[in-house]
């Protein structure tokens, strides 16, 4: 089972998709969250979901508003997106008759 | 101002990152607006982040309190009483030296035994401390350079806390000479106990678990001949070695068990 902060990082790079890496992932977490997201929880979770299998990362090219540096990008794997989603059902199963369930 | 002390200061902190992960975090940080009191948070979370995480283990702090402490202190100890009794040997021949004495039997059979002793007692020490010091890296591993620092600075003081001397020691004569009293220690101690250790260090940190069954024996086997032809006499003293002898008998074990899995597979 991921943890709450794992599920928010996969969930942003899927989202992503092919411009997943650090900095894109760190501002859309920011960005629909409204919290903080540092760097080193950011670094440390993708090196946890990379030991498990669930994404996968690589550097990739660098640029010049990057101040010429290589991007960490990152995909989410098959089984990331099974965990992805087994985390969001059971969100939504133990929110069920709460008050603070979304009613669509 | 501000942003430039922080941005180099950012830089001076990422040193000590992956190299990959330096370059991803520092153009990560430039993208989202650069130099920043937040970028210098920010990396200064990661680098503690990557510091702290070797020390999860039980290992690292076990080596700290089961090997820096314990076997820095009593290398140091060890350091002293040895440049104490190699002083008087040396004074007693090198001080006196006259090449008319090799003529007598006795003399040259006791030069043989006190100059094998000496280089004895030298060797187990230099062999001490380089066991200790790889088995440190060994069982540190991630936390290798603070663990290593922490075994310098215990051992450090052994440089400047000078010979053991009882007030009216026969031998006070030849502690009266500067280099007996002052030299010696500092060379024996570096020499003997700071290389070694260091070296141990390295080879420990670079051999990862890959330790040959042949070098472990081998060491084993010749500082363990050695203290016990030094220290015979001693019950306590052997005691003493027993177990100060445990890094020796882990790699030993260790060895063995990767030698014995290897056949077996």
């Amino acid at each position: 089972m991921l943890g709450e902060f794992e599920y928010l990082l996969i969930t942003a790079a899927v989202r992503l998709g092919e411009d997943a890496y650090g900095a894109s992932i760190r501002q859309e977490i920011e960005d629909t969250t409204g919290r903080r997201c540092s760097l080193g929880a950011l670094y440390t979770t993708l090196d946890r979901l990379e030991a498990k299998g669930l994404i996968e990362t690589w550097m990739g090219e660098a640029t010049a508003q990057r101040g010429g540096r290589a991007k960490r990008m990152v995909r989410v794997t098959a089984e990331g997106n099974r965990s992805g989603a087994a985390f969001y059902n059971a969100v939504r199963q133990v929110s069920r008759g709460v008050p603070w369930e979304a009613k669509a | 101002m501000m942003a430039r002390v922080c941005s180099w200061l950012a830089e001076l902190l990422s040193q000590t990152l992956d190299p990959l992960e330096r370059d991803a975090a520092l153009g990560d940080l430039a993208e989202s607006g650069g130099a920043s009191a937040r970028a210098l948070r920010d990396i200064f979370g990661l680098v503690a982040r990557r510091q702290a995480a070797p020390w999860k283990p039980p290992w690292p702090w076990f080596a700290l309190f089961a090997i820096v402490l314990p076997f820095g202190a009593f290398l140091t100890m060890v350091s002293r009483l040895t440049t104490f009794s190699s002083s008087v040997t040396i004074w007693l021949y090198a001080g006196n030296w006259d090449w008319a004495l090799l003529g007598d039997a006795a003399y040259r059979h006791d030069l043989a035994k006190y100059g094998a002793e000496v280089l004895l007692s030298y060797l187990t020490l230099a062999c001490w401390a380089w066991t200790t010091g790889f088995l440190l890296a060994n069982l540190s591993r991630g936390a290798v350079i603070v663990n290593g620092i922490a075994l310098c600075v215990v051992l450090l003081p052994g440089l400047f806390l000078g010979i053991p001397l009882n007030r009216g020691d026969p031998n006070s004569a030849v502690f009266e000479l500067t280099f007996y009293r002052v030299m010696l220690l500092p060379i024996i101690h570096t020499a003997l106990v700071l290389v070694p250790s260091v070296g141990g260090m390295r080879m420990g940190f670079n051999a990862g678990g890959h330790w040959g069954l042949a070098a472990a024996s081998t060491l084993t086997i010749v500082t363990g001949l050695a203290a016990i032809a030094l220290h015979n006499q001693l019950a306590w003293w052997l005691l003493l070695h027993i177990g100060f002898y445990w890094p020796i008998a882990y790699l030993t074990t260790a060895a063995i068990r990767r030698r014995l899995r290897r056949s077996a597979s």
